[in-house]
């Protein structure tokens, strides 16, 4: 056992500190401390940034025209990025379409996708859910028939995040409704410039408006763009929702909103409040213990053992301990985060405490999400008591 | 960041875990416990095990915490009474770090058990004990109760932890308690283990029964650190067994004409007990590797380690208990004593939340931590 990383991993970090130190603008680090909601531009401007050290697609691997870390390096990465006001990269791009691409997709679409999405050209989306698919994947309905060297895709998809803002969608379609819900999918890249595209914002609790409805009425997208067979885009969107589980512990994000809690409630006089205190205490031996639950899997992948669907329990606890997190603040912030960023009455008045109040709430409803998405905890929980813990039904 | 263990940490697992599945086939009765453990203490410095935490340099194994770790999670897993926690971690650690290189050596060797009394039911501190020692023309008086001392050896050999009046730092103490002044009482604790209480009524000590050399602070953090550690580890062993145990009576005990575990409501606790176990495992080696190699988070770690370990092991016992049913209610299963070992644990070291009100907010837990608050932006 052995607590440091080696020289080189550190000296890999340090790099990584400096270029986000160097790089990162102060006016987007402040939307990010507080919690503003960021607009296109601010993701696309800063995913250039990361894209130009060839950091955005930062889990590939070198034939895909990644950075080629090592899982540690990955690991300091990820702890040295979410240490930082960094935004949170999109994730459809380059830990979904571009992973899935480059595994089951063909050279052509290999030549064609992966540098826009390494060089965060394009902006991608996913058309998963459907209004009687979410957790039971399998039932969706949007169908694609076959139509010369097109298929033709009708139907609809919800919840589909920043479908407004993306050049591309990867969409599991139903190709087959014969034989099991399963073995009917496929997977369609799909450019959502194509006529017969209609998206439709949804509101959510928090005031946000970054869900959207899809709806595909006779889009014709060349069979082309079809992902490796017809009917295996279940086995495809399972490898990849693995991969997202493993990004999911957002450990090193809510180790640095922990330590801006801590540093804005002594600033407010709550650590002399011993309940308030003891909330803190508690959240800090949680999130040490989802730390080295991570680093411990890193150690296992490291030598050479896969954890396979284990990963749930990372984003279980992670998911749990960013939204009690949201929680805190709430409980610090009190009546104050009943004034809205928008509605300040006083604009004058405000002050950083002033800017974290306003944004507290519509965070704590929006990070209700966590728990939802990218396999909703009962659905990990489903993972990992039949496959870890061997309990299913008898059969 | 490596958490693989080294050959012989992990040839010492394998060999604790022959000796712990050996233990559990006994049916142990606390009326069989002998206090003084001396025939199980002879095997233990036979096998090599009483040396496994100390530096090679003082005649240990060099295991560190990582070995007291490994030896007190199989400890824990068996229900063993063997006082290897108040000997070796608590008493032979004060002697390490008090330079008593020859005590130590007749401790691991196991000629001369002494054992550990730091507790005097004021609190959990071992930094800020009730006991009291005053300086006397000839050496010190001692006043005070010590209680929950386990392991306590035939000739009574045992350290003490005392606040010396006009002095900072506490006081630690070599006492024989057959001396004058000292009054031992001898008592069951609720999971069977036998232990002590030592009071002294002005007990009067020759200058040279006092060991620490003015650094009883430093010798008693490294000490609490250690400790918490390896009790945590013990935890870890009987929350290991309420967890495996639980899930074995899950997939076999059958109601309304199916298994209990074909119900999704039992299976998603028995995987929240599981990611428990896990949490308390991963946190809990982390604080063993960050004490072994002196890393300076470790006693923020170590008391978080303990914390985690009595939250799954809390959570794994009364769940246990409510997933067998009423049988987990009764005396004769095997479910009770392990949870009362943790419930035991828990009160000789000290409850999470008094460990919690002690925790550094400020400290983290892994080194990339203060670079997280160097990021500030106006």
């Amino acid at each position: 056992m052995r607590w440091s990383f080696s020289e080189r991993e550190q000296a890999f970090r340090i790099e990584v500190r400096r270029f986000l130190a160097d790089n990162l603008p102060a006016s987007l680090a402040r939307k990010v401390r507080f919690g503003r909601r960021l607009t296109r531009d601010d993701y696309v401007g800063w995913q250039d940034i990361l894209a130009s050290r060839n950091w955005y697609a930062i889990g590939w691997p070198e034939a895909a025209g990644g950075p080629g870390l090592t899982p540690n390096e990955r690991y300091l990465f990820e702890r040295e990025y979410g240490a930082r006001l960094c935004p949170k990269p999109c994730q459809f791009g380059i830990a979904m379409a571009g992973p899935v691409i480059f595994k089951f997709g063909t050279q052509q679409q290999k030549e064609r996708f992966l540098p826009r999405i390494r060089n965060n050209i394009d902006f991608w989306c996913q058309g998963y859910s459907e209004p009687n698919a979410g957790s039971d994947l399998a039932a969706l309905k949007t169908s694609a028939r076959r139509d010369g060297q097109d298929y033709v895709v009708n139907g609809q998809k919800i919840w589909t995040t920043w479908a407004h803002w993306a050049d591309w969608m990867f969409c599991l379609v139903r190709t087959d409704t014969t034989g099991k819900p399963q073995s009917g999918i496929s997977l369609l890249l799909i450019d959502m410039r194509s006529s017969g595209i209609e998206v439709r914002p949804i509101r959510t609790i928090d005031g946000d408006t970054e869900f959207n409805e899809v709806f595909f009425d006779d889009v014709r997208v060349p069979a082309d763009n079809l992902v490796g067979e017809e009917g295996q885009g279940w086995r495809y969107a399972k490898s990849i929702l693995e991969h997202e589980r493993f990004s999911m512990s957002e450990s090193a994000r809510s180790r640095r909103i922990l330590g801006e809690l801590t540093e804005d409630a002594d600033r407010a006089g709550a650590l002399a409040d011993p309940l308030f205190r003891h909330k803190l205490a508690r959240l800090n031996v949680e999130l040490s213990a989802l730390e080295f639950m991570e680093l411990n899997l890193l150690s296992r992948a490291n030598a050479g053992d896969d954890p396979g669907p284990e990963v749930s329990k990372l984003k279980i606890r992670g998911s749990e301990i960013a939204q009690a997190l949201s929680a805190i603040r709430l409980a610090l912030h009190g009546a104050a985060c009943l004034v809205s960023g928008d509605d300040d009455p006083d604009p004058q008045r405000r002050t950083a405490a002033d800017s974290a109040a306003a944004t507290a709430l519509p965070t704590y409803l929006n990070l209700r999400k966590l728990s939802i998405w990218a396999g909703s905890n009962e659905i990990q929980r489903g993972i990992l008591a039949k496959h870890v813990l061997g309990l299913g039904a008898e059969r | 960041m490596d958490f693989t263990l080294s050959f012989e940490a992990d040839e010492l697992g394998k060999a604790l875990a022959r000796y712990a599945a050996e233990q559990r086939g006994r049916d142990r009765r606390r009326d069989e416990a002998s206090a003084d453990h001396n025939a199980e203490w002879a095997r233990f410095a036979e096998l090599g095990w009483l040396t496994v935490p100390f530096p090679e340099s003082a005649g240990g194994s060099g295991l560190g915490a990582i070995g007291s770790m490994i030896v007190c999670e199989h400890l824990g897993s068996a229900l063993a009474h063997i006082p290897y926690l108040s000997r070796i971690v608590a008493a032979g650690g004060i002697l390490a770090g008090a330079g008593e290189g020859d005590r130590l050596a007749a401790l691991m060797d196991g000629r001369s058990p002494i054992t550990a009394a730091l507790q005097d039911g004021g609190g959990y501190d071992v930094l800020a004990p009730q006991t009291s020692a005053v300086r006397t023309a000839s050496g010190y008086r001692l006043n005070g109760t010590k209680i929950h001392v386990l392991g306590l050896p035939t000739g009574g050999a045992v350290l003490v932890n005392a606040a010396v009046a006009g002095e900072t730092e506490p006081g630690l103490f070599l006492i024989d308690t057959g001396g004058p002044g000292i009054a031992v009482g001898s008592y069951f604790l609720p999971d069977g283990r036998p232990a002590a209480s030592i009071r002294c009524l002005d007990a009067d000590l020759p200058s040279a029964c006092r060991i620490d050399r003015g650094n009883a602070r430093a010798v008693l953090e490294t000490v609490q650190r250690d400790v918490l550690v390896a009790a945590a580890a013990d935890n870890l062993g009987a929350t290991q067994l309420l967890y495996e145990m639980t899930l074995a009576y899950a997939k076999t005990r059958r109601q309304f004409g199916r298994r209990i575990g074909d119900f999704q409501h039992i299976q998603f606790r028995l995987v929240d007990l599981w990611v428990k176990l896990d949490e308390a495992r991963s946190l809990i080696k982390a604080a063993a590797l960050a004490a072994s190699e002196d890393h300076p988070q470790a006693a923020e770690l170590a008391k978080q380690a303990w914390i985690q370990s009595l939250w799954s092991g809390r959570a794994c016992g009364e769940e246990a208990v409510q997933i067998h049913g009423a049988v987990g209610m009764t005396d004769e299963h095997r479910v009770g004593s392990f949870f009362k070992r943790i419930l035991v644990n828990e009160f000789l070291f000290g409850p999470a939340d008094d460990h919690l009100a002690r925790c550094d907010l400020r400290a983290a837990s892994d080194d990339d931590a203060a670079s997280a608050h160097l990021t500030r932006t106006g």
